[in-house]
């Protein structure tokens, strides 16, 4: 389990502080509807420079939540992200918390 | 530029919930009406067509092995394909339910309606008359979807 997964973050029940912050919650569900995404996609859909998007896409890297791959297409180096298997069980589990306290059922 | 963080404070509250949600919503939109380019499908469907003739192969040892190397170039190009189309769109989505219940609708009726028109032409074309009825129903299926979401964009 990554730092982000364990009890140190959570203040209930899959509710993921890492995955939480705005733009890193979407980018993860993008990244859900995906097997992967190339960055220029995100930073498009996200509407963010950049550097913005490198730091998320960095924060979730570092939790383990997010991979990239590059590949050279026209001489250009392009790089792919996809959501790794426990990014994607975190992110389930965050959106379910985020549906419990709407719902009004967390126990924090 | 976004400048709110969660570390370790308080839980959202139910409305900043709702709103996370929502975008949530919004992002996974994004990938689901993201648009491979119609020449992906053109080709795929063109791909698709002569398939079914690999069943006119023969069968025996060694001349069965140019049929498996036909269908090794085969699968390298498709991949190749669609290698291009995922490069050109910028996204890979996940196959959700509804695309599923699509592939199937067009998958199944074809290969019913395979049976009756190799009864009729012979069993010999049993498998070419499938995989060009399947390679046409890619390139139909992919118009319609192009046609509607043009009328309703």
């Amino acid at each position: 389990m990554t730092a982000a997964g364990k009890t140190v973050g959570k203040t209930v029940d899959g509710f993921n502080p890492v995955i939480h912050a705005p733009n890193r919650l979407r980018i993860c569900a993008l990244l859900s509807a995906a097997d992967q995404a190339e960055f220029s996609f995100v930073q498009e859909r996200l509407g963010v420079s950049a550097s913005v998007l490198s730091k998320h896409v960095s924060v979730l890297m570092d939790a383990g939540y997010v991979k990239q791959t590059r590949a050279v297409r026209d001489t250009r180096q392009r790089v792919w992200l996809s959501l790794t298997k426990e990014g994607r069980s975190a992110y389930k589990a965050h959106v379910a918390a985020l549906q419990a306290i709407v719902g009004g059922n967390q126990d924090a | 530029m976004e400048t709110r963080e969660f570390t370790q404070g308080p839980l959202p509250s139910r409305q900043e919930a709702a709103d996370a949600l929502a975008a949530v919503e919004q992002a996974r939109t994004a990938v689901e009406t993201a648009q491979w380019p119609m020449w992906y499908f053109v080709a795929l469907g063109a791909w698709v067509t002569p398939l079914g003739l690999l069943s006119w192969m023969p069968t025996e040892f060694p001349q069965a092995l140019w049929g498996v190397a036909a269908l090794a170039v085969w699968a390298a190009l498709l991949g190749a394909l669609v290698g291009l189309g995922a490069a050109r769109a910028g996204v890979v989505p996940s196959p959700s339910r509804k695309q599923v219940v699509h592939m199937a609708a067009i998958l199944v009726p074809v290969a019913v309606a395979a049976v009756p028109i190799s009864r009729i032409v012979g069993e010999d074309w049993m498998w070419p008359a499938l995989s060009a009825l399947e390679g046409a129903m890619i390139i139909v299926y992919a118009l319609a979807l192009r046609l509607r979401s043009a009328r309703s964009a």
